[in-house]
């Protein structure tokens, strides 16, 4: 499978994406469609991959999530290196997962992708953000339930030293931008100077729009 | 330090922008001396290999041309969509099979579907006899029962009846339509293309500016286009029931020369008024006596392909 580009998130697909707006600068590699939980596509069977719970370490098919984290971090590499000032100006960060770190379900895939990507490039890779207490995944979670930014916000905590110029979120899947547009504010409001920029492996799209209407 | 555009954006495509592009150009309707089309336009690609769309329409003409669509699209209900540029990720191998390969099309649901293991696609004349619709339900039953996903072009007649089957023995199916993302032909099957487009994968190559001013005269040129999509999106066609000028015959001409299989039902050979199924016989389709050898035939394949 050849590297993919990166895509925008423009106007032709930003209303899936209900709490992002025009400036909001968000970038994706694949679109990935949850309908019935299918993997044959490219980004379907990354994303659900990428997902397999760490509770799996050991069994035959947790080798499937290391490879779609190795090609995550290719992907992402490469669309990195097209804008290559970013390994000095940037700084690039995972958003964090759902767990904290003591969770048996913590799960550090997006910073294993991001450090992979930016392997040998000496870049200002890190955690920024911290979160304050564990919460079921989106994913896992009746639409009802899903977290809005201002209640992700409350969780986040920024993490010393201060962000470069720019700042690259990276995530796996997205969804309603939520945890895009509250770590942006987290750090816009601290660092009104800095810069926000949001890739991530693939965009959720909504095959049933009343599914998502309900989320809302 | 200062960035231009360009080396900010890692390179990033914007789907918005390349869809205002290929409309564009279909808009323009001529292509130097040629009338645009499929061909005329993959060929331009195929000279300018590794361009986007957007690399070859200035970003005015396709700025303002994807707001167009946006807007239409919008005022039509057409809440969510997606597009698919080759050259991007999730565009299926298959679809370069085709004499000439699509660089954009929009979809609406689930893509996915377009990578199921095994899809078969039905089709056949806008009127069938009664048999023939009898035959089309009875073999979209049996292929949803072994897991195939049933595509097929949303016009009336036994495209019609294969969608529906599929929907109601619980299998996929995907719809290849010949008018644009937003607009269902026949109207009847409105209602059809909307499910389809919630619940399952709805596919379209006709732009939707063009389309939107031309006559239906003109613009029924597309119908048989989408024949040659939909054989490339699949491992194989069967044609249940076709007249001597059906548009059926052009998917099963593009399935021989995307090197896909063609199943012909055996009906079709007993009727003294057709040569088709003869010629397309003699040139290494398949008579299907009973509907075993549809699955027969296509596990031969799908099992060389891997081997």
């Amino acid at each position: 499978m050849p590297v993919p580009p990166l895509l925008k998130v423009d106007g032709s697909n930003r209303g899936d994406h209900h709490y992002l707006e025009e400036e909001h600068k968000c970038f994706f590699f694949h679109e990935y469609t949850a309908r019935k939980g299918y993997a044959h596509s490219d980004g379907n069977g990354l994303v659900i991959n990428l997902k397999k719970s760490v509770l799996l370490k050991g069994q035959p098919q947790y080798k499937y999530k290391g490879q779609a984290i190795a090609t995550c971090a290719a992907m992402l590499r490469a669309a990195l290196e097209k804008s290559a000032w970013v390994f000095n100006d940037a700084t690039i960060a995972p958003i964090p997962p759902s767990k904290v770190s003591t969770h048996p379900e913590y799960d550090d895939r997006m910073m294993q992708i991001v450090a992979k990507a930016c392997d040998g490039k000496h870049a200002d890779v890190r955690n920024l953000l911290q979160q304050g207490q564990s919460y079921d995944a989106s994913h896992m979670q009746a639409d009802g339930q899903r977290k809005k930014p201002q209640e992700l916000e409350a969780l986040y905590t920024l993490l010393a030293p201060a962000p470069k110029k720019t700042v690259i979120l990276v995530d796996d899947v997205l969804t309603t931008g939520a945890h895009f547009v509250a770590a942006q504010s987290v750090i816009r409001t601290a660092f009104p100077d800095r810069k926000v920029l949001g890739i991530f492996m693939a965009r959720r799209v909504p095959t049933n729009p009343f599914e998502d209407f309900d989320a809302l | 330090m200062l960035h231009d555009e360009s080396s900010t954006e890692f390179g990033a495509i914007s789907p918005m922008m390349e869809m205002g592009a290929y409309e564009w150009l279909w808009q323009q309707e001529q292509q130097g001396e040629r009338k645009v089309s499929f061909k005329v336009l993959a060929e331009l690609f195929r000279d300018h290999p590794g361009h986007w769309p957007s690399e070859l329409v200035s970003t005015t003409d396709a700025q303002a041309c994807a707001e167009e669509v946006l807007a239409r699209l919008r005022k039509r209900g057409v809440k969510s969509f997606s597009v698919r540029m080759q050259g991007a990720g999730d565009y299926p191998e298959g679809l370069k099979d085709a004499e000439h390969p699509l660089q954009f099309l929009y979809y609406r649901g689930d893509w996915d579907l377009a990578y199921a293991p095994r899809r078969v696609a039905v089709v056949g004349t806008r009127n069938p006899s009664p048999e023939g619709l009898r035959r089309t339900s009875k073999l979209v039953s049996l292929l949803v029962k072994e897991g195939v996903t049933i595509v097929s072009g949303l016009a009336k007649g036994i495209d019609t009846m294969a969608h529906q089957t599929a929907i109601e023995r619980g299998g996929d199916t995907i719809a290849v339509i010949g008018t644009p993302i937003d607009q269902a032909y026949p109207k009847e099957n409105t209602g059809l293309q909307e499910r389809i487009a919630r619940d399952f994968l709805l596919i379209s190559q006709v732009p939707v500016l063009l389309y939107a001013r031309r006559p239906p005269s003109v613009n029924r040129l597309f119908f048989p286009e989408r024949n040659i999509t939909m054989s490339a999106l699949t491992q194989a066609t069967v044609i249940v029931e076709a007249g001597e000028t059906s548009g059926t015959l052009i998917q099963a001409r593009a399935a021989f020369k995307q090197g896909r299989k063609l199943f012909i039902l055996e009906s079709n050979f007993q009727n003294p008024k057709l040569t088709w199924p003869r010629r397309f016989e003699e040139q290494g389709a398949i008579r299907v006596r009973d509907f075993d050898d549809i699955l027969a035939n296509l596990d031969a394949s799908a099992a060389a392909a891997q081997g």
